[in-house]
């Protein structure tokens, strides 16, 4: 499956969102879209984004 | 059986009502895969009960679901449409499905591509593996009818 789980950098364990589909970055707000349709909104910069493997980490 | 395309060389799947049955009868001299799709599209709110909790990483709150936005905690977020607990699978099943269809779709193409690069033996077997592949998705299309119903 190509949906990402989006994490804190260096901390794997905490989980933003699953399932993300989308990610929108305006300034230092990234909105996370699952693939539900729910929607979070972070402070934080994008850190690593691991396409293949579905894991992106955020900065927060 | 066999891959359908629309104008744009897209494999896409055709819809049918979720109650139905039919039967295939046909001859050919090689094999390849019909499948099936069910798309829907269907709309839900949660206006009706207007409050649902849920918590964020331990902050628990209530709100309610349309168009609002608010930030607590340093975060803000704003919930459009929400999917029902139950409605989560077929989302996710859906996105799968058609995924794979998508791959399908890039595989056959692919095929395509090697027997015009004279590859005719790897694209015979990348073909049988877009069959397989529409196979599996035939199921998934079932599968989520099921969960639809």
């Amino acid at each position: 499956m190509c949906l990402a789980t989006v994490v804190k950098v260096n901390h794997p364990d905490s989980i933003l969102l699953e399932y993300v589909s989308k990610i929108e970055v305006s300034g230092n707000q990234i909105t996370l879209t699952d693939v539900m349709g729910e929607q979070r909104t972070v402070e934080g910069t994008i850190a690593m984004a691991d396409l293949t493997g579905g894991r992106v980490e955020i900065n927060c | 059986m066999h891959i359908v395309k629309d104008e744009n060389g897209n494999v896409f799947s055709h819809s049918h009502e979720h109650e139905h049955s039919h039967t295939h009868t046909y001859e050919h001299c090689h094999a390849h895969s019909h499948e099936h799709g069910h798309e829907d599209v269907h709309d839900h709110s949660h206006e009706e009960s207007g409050n649902c909790c849920h918590s964020h990483e331990g902050d628990g709150h209530c709100h309610s679901h349309g168009e609002h936005s608010h930030c607590d905690g340093g975060h803000c977020h704003n919930h459009g449409e929400q999917t029902a607990p139950g409605n989560k699978n077929a989302a996710l099943l859906k996105y799968m499905l058609d995924h794979n269809t998508h791959h399908a779709a890039e595989l056959d193409q692919m095929a395509g591509k090697l027997i015009a690069d004279g590859q005719e033996k790897a694209a015979e077997q990348i073909r049988k593996a877009v069959d397989e592949f529409q196979k599996g998705n035939m199921y998934l299309g079932l599968a989520l009818s099921l969960l639809e119903e």
